[in-house]
């Protein structure tokens, strides 16, 4: 198959020492802290109280707009709804359950066996009701991506797992290769998608041999080598390498009839249909150079950081907390802080590992420019930012970045590109809601 | 499935708090000090190639401009109040060896240390220290001490022996079969514009490392030589030669002062290619890549903004501008490159024709100095006459096609640069018929005497076995002694080189050597 050309891109080690951990099931904690944030908009709105019961499987939030229910991990009490740590860095609005240790399953709908066998709007109601977000990380409600702008002839599937040390996404793709055909087909055909591209980094070949062997015989399924690069997951970058397509400034994949799911989230959209299955546990690769071994697991959704270390093993020099990836995971300041759906790993990092915060001069190489894979300068916008200049800063595109960090992994000058670039964004978008409120109220008076 | 009590074992006690960062979380290991270290290292060949050619003249060089490069960061670091780490990021030592490696060899140490602070406080400090700097440091180090000592600058000595001579791009403008000797650096010259094999080396490590981008020294060195080739200088020898090598890989190539793109970087390439070689056919100075480059520094900021990238995901209106431009871009490539093939083609099949027409001008202009002669016909010698006599060298005959009078153009070095005499001799090349002064650069009211004819015919029906002495048998001229001099030497020594060259016995006056048409 044809691959095109994506500006910029990185390689980086990879440290994907866990690839060959198979997932292993963790058995819950005592108490499970389920954040009511686990997708992109508001907080969900808690719909259970201090002291209730609640069985595995019951919905305990429900979304407020945009969003998708949360369900209990295990069976057990309500100990609480209060404010807990997030992966963010904030607190957020949280249901404390203490564990019963039996796993009592609330009802469940009825597995549907053939999904083409009901209707795509059956589908899209499941997905939602089973609280299936993108998996990948950025937690945006699956049900609305089954129903695009307009139509999709390509469904793309991102095995690609190009952050370092990440290996979850492999293991799923090793080990759940039927559910994943499953959870595809079924997506196709709620999408209405002409053929399905399954996309893998090139280094793993044996999750590409795998799902090829699988594959056989399926004519429009194709199995797609893709270079190990970073950031080649993104979405961008992905439909771009696949099908040479380009998205416009910040536009849906559905403009160009290209959708993006992660292995993760087709997993459990196959579980939500035919097992009728909500999203209670997700794969999650525990690394870093602070953890005596590199693992994969099945983890109950609220598990917080410190059980996952307490199974692999700590070192005692771990000085840092990283949920996600090395690239664009979050530092967190506990080990309190749980796992949520959009968590794809866990990385303890040891004292002499720990990447100290440099404010170097840019020395301009022009490196960061020559990484960028959207084109950016990211040594303009740094510029931009370090003086406060929003505006300027917006007019050269700071809303465009991905966030991926090429810039400031790349940077000998070792300033904070990224950083600044995030300041920038984030005093943008504040700009901007600014604006709104003024322009409400200004309306109000009128 | 139970549940594990391991967690609850662990909220108990004193919380660790651990350390928050923002991503990314890792770093590729680049650093100032780190790529610093790499230039230094790629200059290690071209530094102990300059020592071992011109052995303690270099060494004295290299360690002076180094600690003034490093005394001066020191120095500035202190007055503007930075912490005096910041001399550990190397940068200050990589400006003070690339200043010595613009060096003539056995500078005054004044000099090279007076180099290397002017290049780390003028060049860099002033602007604001690291990454500030509009122009190469070293670069503007080098044009300072050229314009304030022009005398020094220029006085450049043979390898391995350290007598005075005069540097390559001065004296000749091609390499002729001296080839090899250029490549391995056995000339006259800078430091680091000698030997091209040490410079290659260091250059293709850095290309390795991925520190430089292959875009500048590529684009710098292919224009040289298309330039070069169009216009009927020896491309090989214009490459090799005056420190193109040193400017294509370690100057130009200065992260801070040439464009971030890399498209940017090809059209400063092309420019610094095109300005040198300007600069050297057209421009009274030999050596044109510092004053290319420099020049090129202060067209960065334009290029750049005139080469900022257009993020991927434009719309789709932009995308049809982008590829319309690009198309443009391709198109004019492709002009530029067929005419350019063109021109050297053409060149190529006309430069014997073009030599031949000069050749018989040349001949012509020598029928002053003989009003008598019928024909005149070049004799190629090339082997035979020194490197200060220019080949060929032209027999004058008259009616009766007999051999009347030999004629020649030599370049010895005068004060400030070669003069360039014709010189003619009698047929038996006994005696000096006529001298003529055609070029030179000594000092005007002093040295310029030498071109006066009155001065110049002394030399008419003088033996050439003479002594050619200032004072004894040859006029002086006071106040410019050494030009004077130049003429009687270079004229005594050229004639009888050529009278040697060309095998004639001085008893019967027969010529053995074959005349030819030239090459
Ligand atoms: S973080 Fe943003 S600016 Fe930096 S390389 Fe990635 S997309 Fe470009
Ligand atoms: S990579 Fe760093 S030093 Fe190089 S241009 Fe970008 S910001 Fe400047």
């Amino acid at each position: 198959m044809r691959l095109y050309k994506v500006r910029g891109g990185i390689a980086i080690p990879d440290h994907k020492e866990g690839a060959h951990s198979p997932l292993e099931e963790l058995t819950p904690p005592a108490v499970l802290t389920v954040s009511l944030l686990q997708h992109r908009g508001a907080s969900a709105r808690p719909v259970v109280k201090r002291g209730e019961l609640v069985r595995r499987g019951q919905c305990i939030g429900e979304p407020v707009g945009l969003g998708a229910p949360i369900h209990s991990p295990v069976s057990g009490k309500v100990i609480e709804v209060a404010s807990r740590l997030h992966p963010s860095g904030f607190y957020c609005e949280s249901v404390v359950i203490e564990n019963d240790g039996e796993y009592v399953d609330a009802d469940r709908p009825e597995g549907i066996a053939d999904p083409t066998s009901v209707k795509p709007e059956v589908i899209r109601r499941r997905v939602h009701e089973a609280g299936v977000v993108g998996l990948g990380g950025a937690m945006f409600p699956t049900s609305v991506k089954l129903a695009p702008e307009g139509p999709v002839d390509t469904l793309i599937i991102n095995g690609s797992e190009c952050e370092p040390y990440l290996t979850c996404d492999h293991r799923v793709m090793l080990e759940c290769t039927e559910d994943l055909i499953y959870g595809w087909q079924a997506l196709r055909y709620a999408l209405g998608a002409k053929r399905v591209l399954i996309a893998v980094e090139a280094n793993k070949p044996d999750a590409i041999a795998k799902l090829k062997q699988a594959t056989t015989g399926m004519s429009d399924v194709e199995v797609v080598t893709v270079p190990a690069v970073y950031p080649q997951g993104a979405e961008d970058v992905l439909i771009r390498r696949v099908t040479g397509r380009r998205l416009r400034a910040r536009g849906l994949p559905a403009e160009v009839g290209c959708m993006v799911h992660n292995v993760a989230t087709v997993l459990a959209v196959a579980r939500a249909l035919r097992d009728g299955e909500p999203l209670i546990k997700r794969a999650v690769t525990v690394a870093g150079s602070g953890v005596q071994r590199a693992a994969n697991f099945w983890v109950a959704i609220g598990t917080p950081a410190g059980h996952l270390l307490d199974h692999v093993g700590r070192r005692d020099d771990i000085r840092q907390l990283i949920f996600g990836g090395p690239m664009m995971g979050q530092s967190v300041s506990s080990e309190d802080v749980p796992v949520i759906k959009g968590t794809n790993g866990l990385l303890a990092i040891a004292e002499d590992d720990v990447l100290e915060f440099t404010t170097g001069v840019c020395l301009r190489c022009g490196w960061c420019l020559d990484v960028c894979p959207v084109g950016l300068e990211p040594y303009h916008l740094a510029r931009l930012a370090e003086a406060g200049e929003w505006h300027e800063a917006e007019a050269a595109g700071a809303m465009l970045c991905y966030e991926c960090g090429s810039c400031s992994y790349r940077c000998p000058g070792r300033r904070p590109l990224l950083p600044l670039i995030k300041l920038a964004k984030g005093e943008i978008l504040r700009e901007q809601a600014a604006a709104r409120t003024r322009s409400q109220t200004s309306g109000g008076v009128a | 499935m139970a549940a594990s009590t391991g967690s609850l074992s662990n909220t108990e006690g004193e919380k660790k708090r651990y350390l928050l960062r923002p991503a990314p979380h890792i770093h590729s290991g680049q650093s100032v000090s780190a790529v610093m270290g790499s230039v230094l290292i790629s200059l290690v060949p071209a530094t102990i190639a300059s020592v071992i050619l011109f052995r303690w003249g270099a060494a004295q060089v290299i360690i002076a401009c180094l600690v003034g490069a490093v005394a001066g960061e020191a120095l500035c670091l202190r007055f503007r109040g930075r912490p005096p780490s910041q001399i550990k990021d190397l940068s200050a030592a990589v400006t003070g060896l690339l200043l010595a490696l613009t060096m003539p060899p056995a500078t005054p140490i004044w000099v090279c240390l007076l180099g290397g602070l002017v290049a780390v406080a003028l060049g860099k400090q002033v602007f604001g220290g690291l990454g500030a700097n509009p122009f190469n440091p070293a670069l503007v180090a080098r044009v300072f001490l050229v314009i304030s000592f022009p005398e020094i600058m220029t006085r450049w000595i043979a390898p391995f022996d350290g007598t005075a001579t005069a540097t390559p791009l001065a004296v000749s403008s091609s390499l002729g079969q001296a080839g090899w000797r250029y490549f391995l650096g056995i000339h006259a010259g800078c430091l680091g514009e000698t030997s091209v094999l040490a410079l290659l080396i260091g250059g293709v490590y850095l290309l390795a490392r991925r520190i430089i981008d292959w875009r500048i020294p590529a684009s710098i060195l292919g224009t040289v030589a298309v330039v070069s080739a169009v216009f009927g200088a020896d491309p090989l020898f214009q490459l090799w030669s005056g420190g193109l090598m040193l400017g294509a890989f370690f100057m130009a190539t200065d992260w801070v002062t040439s464009p971030y793109s890399r498209l940017g970087r090809l059209y400063f390439g092309i420019g610094v290619g095109l300005l040198t070689m300007i600069i050297r056919l057209w421009g009274g100075y030999p050596e044109g890549v510092s004053f290319a480059i420099l020049f090129m520094n202060a067209l960065t900021p334009l290029i750049n903004l005139m080469t900022r990238p257009k993020p991927q995901m434009e719309s789709v209106r932009q995308v049809k501008e982008r590829a319309s431009l690009t198309r443009i871009l391709v198109t004019m490539g492709v002009v530029s490159a067929v005419s350019g093939i063109i021109l050297a083609i053409f060149y190529g099949a006309m430069s014997p024709r073009i030599e031949k027409r000069r050749q018989q001008e040349m001949g012509e202009g020598f029928r002053v100095m003989f009003p008598d002669a019928a024909s005149s016909e070049p004799v190629d010698l090339e082997e035979r006459l020194p490197n200060r006599v220019n080949n060929p060298v032209f027999l004058v005959k008259d009616k009766e096609g007999e051999r009347m009078g030999i004629a020649y153009v030599t370049t010895p070095a005068g004060f400030q640069g070669d003069i360039t005499l014709a010189v003619g001799l009698d047929g038996d090349g006994k005696h000096v018929v006529a001298v003529q002064v055609l070029a030179h650069t000594e000092t005007a009211g002093l040295g310029s005497k030498i071109t006066e004819p009155d001065y110049l015919r002394q030399y008419e029906r003088k033996p050439i076995s003479d002594e050619f002495v200032l004072g004894k048998d040859v006029d002086g001229i006071s106040g410019a002694t050494v030009s004077a001099t130049a003429v009687a030497d270079g004229v005594r020594d050229s004639a009888r080189a050529v009278v040697e060259a060309l095998d004639i016995n001085p008893a019967d006056g027969v010529s053995e050597a074959t005349p030819s048409n030239g090459r």
